[in-house]
Parts: structure tokens; C-alpha cells; sequence
């Protein structure tokens, strides 16, 4: 084939090259206690934290850090294991909204929330059932002290950034 | 309520019946006779259906009673029933297994790992709560709603933190994938019902909770869950962890470890029977390990637990 023939072939080249080069990778929060942060480190600042199924244009990746947008145009990095290509369920994007909004609805916040988790006592359904059931009063109460059990987001952290796991790995 | 659904699937049967197979496309005089003997005995076979629904025992009466049961047992259980009925297995699972080992450092340690591993998991919005108990059983287990008991012989054979966190992960697996509910969807008590209230235990529907949770032990303690869920459950374990950061190989390692020791543990209440034959899970999850190149490069942390099981009686 003589080159001028692929002449034609040019401008089909670059509207394919321009418009894959445009067109953004669309990624959804899936875990709870996601942050943006400026920079690809988990200790750079926190530009805000980010809601399950909150949607992100991703514009650059490196290594595990993407480098992303949100839907009001905040820009900064996202860890990877922390976004997907598939949104979170409905009722999944509910459950997290009630947990958001008793962190305060902000990363920064939930870094000092000590409200994270927590949890009522045994329900009085539960309640009616060991009372029929005539349940060993130390059962009860071992329950009980499960449930009151507080994990808070800033305990998490310094979990895993002791232990240098995930996006605190060095 | 059952009358409701008969109804239901009445109205879809005349429907079907009402667009006739052999419906022509062109109208000639032959053809809208066939149509008319086809719209005939279509309504012969509906009259003769309703019949036999309507009959007591019938075989048509029963396929679709247990399709009405179906349709109301997956009716959306809302997050207090689910919770409730969690946390009545619980209590069953003290009285089962034990009381929680009294090592505060562990129960903390298990609670921060496994809320570090919820927020990455399909379902990280509902709170979770983690116990050790003391029980030289190797087993684990999930109540619906987030109460996940480890024993302590688990955690005493597990090695390395990377393991204990599929585990923990393997667990709000099910809990995500409400698998534990779904073996219960046809449940007496959860007919119709969507809520539970205190009001609503009372009487024959009282014995009815005491039953399901009576089913809900059997399978989870003795029989197991579905082969299906189980294995579900390793390759959901295997990504949280992976996306926390921790290995997806410690999967593998604790089945292995659970291999070697099969033969010499007790069985019954075990992971041994309630989890499918370890063979094949092994196969699965290796299968399963490459889809993560760089495992390797993810956390193990080997000397933290083992700083941890120092503590360990």
C-alpha cells in the first residue's frame, strides 16, 4: 500500500488518541472512611473525606495512589483499595450515610469522633427472647459488654499506620 | 397472605393464557379459527388450573405456596431484625462455645483489626463487634447484623496477623453477603413479618422466633452454610484483606494449618463441620491468589501478633 493511501487514516488516529486520552476512568468510595488527600501519602493533609458511593473521575494512576476528581471539583489522591469501578448497593450507600453522619459527615471530624460505632444494648426483642428462653443471666451480660464495645475512626488509623498496612505502607 | 399470592399468580397464569402462543400474524379466516380453539382451550387450562389451586393438597396448590413463600421470605428484613435475630444466636453462641476470653488486649486487637476490615468490605456502614471465646475448638462463626465470634484455639493456631485478618474478613463476608439470613428465608416467623417487635413474639409467633433461632444454630453450629456461601466467603475475605492491605495469602495458610491438624481435632462445632472439605477450599482460594500479583509486597506482620500471643494463657 503506498503511503498516501494512509493518508486517510491519520485524522482517525488522532480522534481516537485525543479521545481516549479525555475520557476519564469513573471510580465509586466503597469503603467507609475514605479520605482525599493532596498528596499520595496517607500522612499529607486531608482535603475532605469522602461518602460511600461518592463518584470520582480518575485522572492519574501510580501504583496505588490514584489521583482523582469529585462530581464538586476537589482534586487529589484516593488509596486504591478504597475506590471501584462498581458502585456500592443502595441499601449499602443508606447503612454508610447514618454511620457518615454520626462521624460529622467529614474525614477530618472523624478522625476525633469518638461516637464512631457505637452501639445500644441488647435490643428488647432480644431482651423478650432470653427472657423466654430463660437465658443464663452471664450470657446477657457478656453480650452486653460486646456490644458496648467502642471503635473509634482515629483507632483504626493508628492501627494501621503502626502496623505500615495498606496506605500507610512505606 | 398466601391467598394474596394465589391470586398473584392466577392473574400471571390468565395473562400468559390471554396471549396465546399460536397468535397469528396474519389475520385469515382459518387462522382465527385456530385462534379461537387456542384462546378456547387456553381458558380450559387456567378454569382447570384455578381447580386445582383451590384444591387442599393439591401438587399445583404447593408449588405455589412454596413460590409465595419464597416471594414473601425475601421480602428486605430491616437492619433491627436482622440485629436482633443476631443477637439472640449470640446468646446461644456463649451458651455454645463459651464466655469471652478475659485478655482485654486480644478483644481490643480483634475488634480494631476486624473494624479496620468492615470499612473495606462490601458493607462497611453497619457496626461490627468481634469476641474471642474460650473454646480450644477451631472455629468462627457470624450472627446476622455484625457479632462475630472467634475461639480462642483459632486464634492460639493462627501465626501471623495477615491470617487472622482473612479470617476476621471471611466472616463480615457472610455478614455482608447476609448468607446466615438467607438459609432462614423460609423461616415460619419471617412469613409476612418485616419488622420485629417485642409485641410481635408474642404467642404462637414467640415460638416461631425460639424456632428459627433453633434452625439458625443448627446450621451455623453443626450442619454449615451452603458450600456456595462458604467459598463466597473466601474470595470476599481474600479482597478485603487485600484491599486493607494484608496478604490474601493468609487465606490459604490458616486452611492448610487447619489441614495438618484435621485429623487429631474434634469435629463436631468445628470448622471442620460446618466449613466445606479443606481440599477443595485450598484449590479455590489458590485459584482465587492470582488475581493478586503483588501479594507479596501486602503486609503479613508476623512479630505483631506474635507479640500479641506472648500474652495468650
Amino acid at each position: 500500500m503506498k503511503p498516501r493511501n494512509l493518508a486517510w487514516m491519520i485524522p482517525l488516529f488522532l480522534v481516537c488518541w485525543l479521545s481516549s486520552a479525555v475520557a476519564q476512568e469513573t471510580m465509586y468510595v466503597t469503603s467507609e472512611g475514605t479520605k482525599l488527600k493532596e498528596d499520595k501519602k496517607a500522612s499529607s493533609k486531608t482535603v475532605v473525606g469522602l461518602p460511600l458511593g461518592a463518584e470520582l473521575s480518575v485522572m492519574e494512576k501510580d501504583d496505588k495512589w490514584y489521583r482523582v476528581k469529585t462530581s464538586e471539583g476537589q482534586k487529589g489522591w484516593v488509596y486504591r483499595g478504597r475506590v471501584s469501578d462498581t458502585p456500592p448497593s443502595a441499601e449499602v450507600k443508606r447503612e454508610g450515610a447514618d454511620l457518615f453522619a454520626a462521624l460529622g459527615g467529614s474525614g477530618i471530624k472523624a478522625d476525633e469522633a469518638d461516637t464512631a460505632r457505637s452501639m445500644r444494648g441488647l435490643s428488647k426483642e432480644t431482651e423478650k427472647y432470653a427472657s423466654m428462653k430463660e437465658t443464663p443471666e452471664k450470657y446477657r451480660k457478656a453480650l452486653d459488654q460486646v456490644l458496648a464495645v467502642k471503635v473509634t475512626q482515629q483507632e483504626v488509623t493508628s492501627f494501621l499506620r503502626d502496623g505500615k498496612v495498606g496506605e500507610y505502607a512505606e | 397472605m398466601k391467598y394474596g399470592c394465589l391470586l398473584i399468580v392466577a392473574f400471571i397464569a390468565l395473562s400468559a393464557g390471554g396471549r396465546c402462543p399460536a397468535a397469528p400474524v396474519d389475520r385469515t379466516g382459518t387462522q382465527e379459527a385456530s385462534v379461537e380453539k387456542s384462546a378456547a382451550s387456553s381458558e380450559l387450562r387456567v378454569a382447570g388450573l384455578l381447580d386445582a389451586l383451590t384444591k387442599e393438597g393439591s401438587k399445583e396448590r404447593k408449588l405455589f405456596e412454596g413460590i409465595g413463600s419464597l416471594v414473601e421470605g425475601s421480602m428486605e428484613i430491616d437492619y433491627d431484625t436482622e440485629r436482633t435475630i443476631g443477637e439472640s444466636l449470640a446468646l446461644e453462641g456463649f451458651a455454645r462455645y463459651g464466655m469471652p476470653v478475659d485478655n482485654p488486649d486480644l478483644q481490643e486487637y480483634v475488634n480494631v483489626l476486624g473494624t479496620a476490615l468492615a470499612d473495606n468490605s462490601i458493607r462497611p456502614g453497619i457496626p461490627y463487634r468481634f469476641v474471642v471465646v474460650d473454646s480450644d475448638l477451631l472455629n468462627a462463626f457470624s450472627c446476622p447484623g455484625g457479632i462475630i465470634f472467634i475461639s480462642y484455639g483459632l486464634m492460639k493456631m493462627m501465626q501471623t496477623e495477615a491470617q487472622v485478618a482473612n479470617v476476621l474478613a471471611h466472616e463480615v463476608a457472610h455478614v455482608s453477603h447476609k448468607h446466615a439470613l438467607q438459609s432462614i428465608r423460609r423461616a415460619r416467623f419471617l412469613q409476612g413479618v418485616g419488622k420485629v417487635t417485642a409485641a410481635a413474639m408474642e404467642g404462637e409467633k414467640g415460638q416461631q422466633f425460639e424456632n428459627m433461632i433453633g434452625d439458625l444454630q443448627t446450621v451455623l453450629f453443626d450442619k454449615g452454610l451452603d458450600q456456595r456461601m462458604e467459598f463466597e466467603a473466601d474470595a470476599s475475605a481474600m479482597e478485603t484483606a487485600y484491599r486493607t492491605g494484608y496478604g490474601p495469602n493468609g487465606m490459604i495458610e490458616v486452611l492448610r494449618s487447619l489441614k495438618a491438624r484435621e485429623d487429631k481435632s474434634e469435629k463436631s462445632g468445628s470448622w471442620f463441620s460446618t466449613h466445606p472439605p479443606l481440599d477443595k477450599r485450598i484449590e479455590k482460594t489458590m485459584a482465587e491468589l492470582a488475581k493478586y500479583p503483588d501479594w507479596k509486597q501486602q503486609s503479613q506482620l508476623l512479630d505483631r501478633y506474635q507479640a500479641l500471643k506472648r500474652k495468650f494463657k
